[in-house]
C-alpha cells in the first residue's frame, strides 16, 4: 500500500501510525496509515484492505496550524485521535519533510501539555460541571448519552492529572485496568456506571468527586 | 395558539409492503400499522407498516421470527434503501468514474456502488403463487436492488448465476477469477461455465449492477484518493456521513461481540455504548432518529448487556444491508 501512495503522491508524507507504528500489534491487527500532502484539497479518511489487511488511511493537509493544535489540546486534553495518529506515526518516507515538521510541532505542544497538565485537568473539570449543570439535579433521570459525555471528562481529566495518556487502541482497552492499578476506588465507581443507563448518573457524580473536588449542593 | 395535531397513524398497511403482508397472512400473522406509536413525521407514509412489521418479527416465537423475517426481507430492504437514498446517492456520486477497456483479461468488475443483493432462505413468490401450499419451500431466491440516481429502488428477481456473480464481485474479481469461483460453487464443465460467467459479467456490466473496476481494493482506494483529494470543489454537503455511520455500525458490532466474549467486558460494553450513542447522533443529524427510536430507547433503557445488544441488533442489520458491503463497505468521509 505504501508503494501505491508513494506512487500517486510522489512529494507526500507517508507514516504508518497505531499499533503496528509502534510495533505493538497483533495478527489480528488493523493498519493505520497517515498521508501528508500540500496538494489535498481537504482532509479526509479512506479504508480499504490491502494484502488482506484492514488499512484506514488518514489524509492531512501539512499546512499545521499550531495555534488551532494548542486550541484543540486545552479543549481536549491533548487527546485529539487525528493529532495522536500523526504524533505516533513512524516516518516510511517524507520527501519534504512536512509530516516530521507536523511531529515537531506536536512535540512542542506535548512538552506544553506536560507543564499545563493541571490548566488542562482544570479545562476539563469546567466541561464536566457544565454537563452536570444540563442532566440536572443528582436522583433525577440522566440522560444516557449526556452521561457518555460526563464519563470521557471524568476519564480524560484523570489521565491529564497522572500525567498518562491513551495513544493507540490498545492503551484504550486498558484505561479500566490502568485505572484500577492506581486508583481502585475511581474504577469501582466507573464500573458502576457501565453500561450506561439512567442509574449510572450517582456513581458518576460521585466519581466526579473523586477526581475533582465535591459538588456544590445546589448541583 | 393550539400547536398541531400529531399526523394520525394510518390504519391501512402500506402497499410497498403488500408482499411480505401476503406471507404473513398466509401464515396465520396480521399486521396492524395503527399500533404502532410513533411520531411518524418527517418520515415516509409506509413507515408505520415498516415498524408494525419489524415489531411482529420482534414479538414472534424464534421460529416464526425467521420465517416472518425472511419473508419481509426483500421489502424492508427495499424501504430501508429508499429511507437512507439522499445519504447512500450522496456517497455514489462521488464514486471514481467508471474505467474503461473491459475486453482485458487483467480487467476486473466488482458490484456498483448503488446495487445491494438480497438473498432469502424460502422461495416465497413460489409460496404466494400456490395457494393451496402449506409451507414455503427451503430453495431460495435472489433479488437485486438498485438505487438509481433519481427514482425508486429498482427491484429484480435474478437467476442463480448473476446472483451469484454479484456477491462474489462485492470484492474486484477478474473473469477468470469470477469463473473459478463459481466453479467453486456450482457443479459442471469449467469452460462452459467460463464461458456463461464470461457473457453474464457483460450483461451484469450492460446492465449497471456491475462495474469495470481497479484490480484490487487497495488500488480503487488510490483512485477514490486522487479523486477525492485533488478535486478543487468538495466531493459532497453530508460529509460523508454514510462513512461515518458505517464506521460506527462496524465498530458497534464489533464491541457487542467482544463485550460477549470478554472475561471483564467493561470496557467492550462502555465503547459500545460510545457507537450507539454516535449512531443516534448520526441518525437524528438525517433526521431519522426517530425512525429507530424503539430499538434506541430500549437499548439505553436495559442494564443487561445482552438485552442491549439483541435491542440494538436490528438497527445494526439495517446500516449493514443498507450502506453496502465489500469494497463499498467504508465510504470515505471528509474531516474538514
Amino acid at each position: 500500500m505504501l508503494r501505491r501512495l508513494a506512487v500517486a503522491f510522489p512529494s507526500a508524507g507517508l507514516g504508518i501510525s497505531g499499533s503496528v507504528g509502534l510495533g505493538t500489534h497483533n495478527p489480528l491487527s488493523d493498519l493505520d496509515l497517515l498521508v501528508v500532502d500540500a496538494s489535498f484539497q481537504r482532509e479526509m479518511q479512506f479504508a480499504t484492505v490491502s494484502e488482506g489487511i484492514r488499512t484506514a488511511i488518514l489524509c492531512l493537509r501539512p499546512d499545521f496550524d499550531g495555534e488551532r493544535e494548542r486550541r484543540w489540546m486545552l479543549a481536549t486534553s491533548g487527546d485529539v485521535p487525528m493529532l495522536v495518529i500523526v504524533r505516533i506515526s513512524f516516518i516510511a518516507r517524507d520527501p519534504d519533510g512536512v509530516l516530521g515538521q507536523m511531529q515537531r510541532t506536536l512535540t512542542r505542544l506535548e512538552g506544553e501539555r506536560l507543564l499545563r497538565r493541571d490548566e488542562l485537568a482544570t479545562v476539563r473539570r469546567g466541561h464536566a460541571m457544565e454537563i452536570i449543570r444540563r442532566l440536572g439535579p443528582a436522583g433525577s433521570a440522566g440522560r444516557p448519552q449526556l452521561q457518555m459525555e460526563l464519563f470521557a471528562a471524568i476519564v480524560d481529566g484523570w489521565y491529564v492529572r497522572q500525567g498518562l495518556r491513551r495513544d493507540t487502541r490498545q492503551d484504550g482497552e486498558r484505561t479500566f485496568v490502568t485505572i484500577a492499578e492506581r486508583d481502585a476506588p475511581l474504577a469501582a465507581l466507573l464500573r458502576q456506571a457501565v453500561p450506561m443507563t439512567h442509574a449510572s448518573l450517582e456513581p458518576l457524580l460521585r466519581a466526579f468527586e473523586h477526581v475533582y473536588e465535591p459538588l456544590d449542593a445546589s448541583l | 395558539m393550539n400547536a398541531a395535531p400529531p399526523p394520525a397513524t394510518p390504519s391501512a398497511p402500506h402497499l410497498a409492503f403488500r408482499r411480505s403482508l401476503a406471507a404473513f397472512a398466509r401464515m396465520g400473522v396480521s399486521v396492524d400499522p395503527a399500533a404502532t406509536t410513533l411520531d411518524v413525521a418527517e418520515l415516509p407514509d409506509a413507515h408505520p407498516t415498516y415498524r408494525a412489521i419489524v415489531e411482529t418479527i420482534r414479538m414472534a416465537e424464534p421460529g416464526a421470527a425467521a420465517l416472518l423475517d425472511d419473508a419481509s426481507l426483500l421489502d424492508r430492504t427495499a424501504y430501508e434503501l429508499g429511507l437512507f437514498a439522499r445519504l447512500l446517492r450522496a456517497a455514489v456520486s462521488v464514486s471514481p468514474p467508471p474505467l474503461a477497456g473491459g475486453d482485458a483479461d487483467s480487467a476486473a468488475f466488482a458490484t456498483a456502488p448503488s446495487v445491494r443483493l438480497v438473498r432469502t432462505r424460502w422461495n416465497w413468490d413460489a409460496f404466494l403463487a400456490e395457494p393451496a401450499a402449506g409451507q414455503p419451500a427451503e430453495t431460495g431466491a435472489a433479488w437485486v436492488l438498485n438505487l438509481p440516481p433519481a427514482g425508486p429502488v429498482q427491484v429484480r428477481r435474478l437467476h442463480p448465476l448473476p446472483a451469484l456473480l454479484l456477491e462474489v464481485c462485492a470484492w474486484p474479481l477478474t473473469r477468470a477469477a469470477a469463473a473459478a469461483a463459481a466453479g467453486e460453487r456450482v457443479e459442471g464443465d469449467p469452460a462452459r461455465i467460463a464461458e456463461l460467467v464470461h457473457a453474464q459479467i457483460d450483461e451484469l456490466c450492460a446492465a449497471g449492477l456491475l462495474r469495470l473496476h481497479a484490480p484490487n481494493a487497495a488500488d480503487h482506494a488510490v483512485r477514490e484518493m486522487r479523486h477525492l483529494l485533488l478535486a478543487s470543489e468538495a466531493p459532497y454537503p453530508g460529509h460523508g456521513i454514510a462513512g461515518m455511520l458505517a464506521r460506527a455500525g462496524r465498530a458497534a458490532r464489533k464491541h457487542a461481540a467482544a463485550a460477549a466474549a470478554a472475561g471483564d467486558p467493561a470496557y467492550p460494553m462502555h465503547q459500545l455504548d460510545v457507537s450507539v450513542s454516535r449512531i443516534k447522533n448520526l441518525l437524528s443529524g438525517l433526521k431519522l432518529g426517530g425512525a429507530f427510536r424503539v430499538e434506541l430507547e430500549e437499548y439505553w433503557a436495559s442494564e443487561d448487556l445482552g438485552a442491549r445488544v439483541s435491542s440494538v441488533a436490528p438497527l445494526l442489520d439495517v446500516l449493514r444491508r443498507t450502506l453496502g458491503e465489500g469494497v463499498h463497505a467504508l465510504p470515505p468521509y471528509v474531516l474538514t
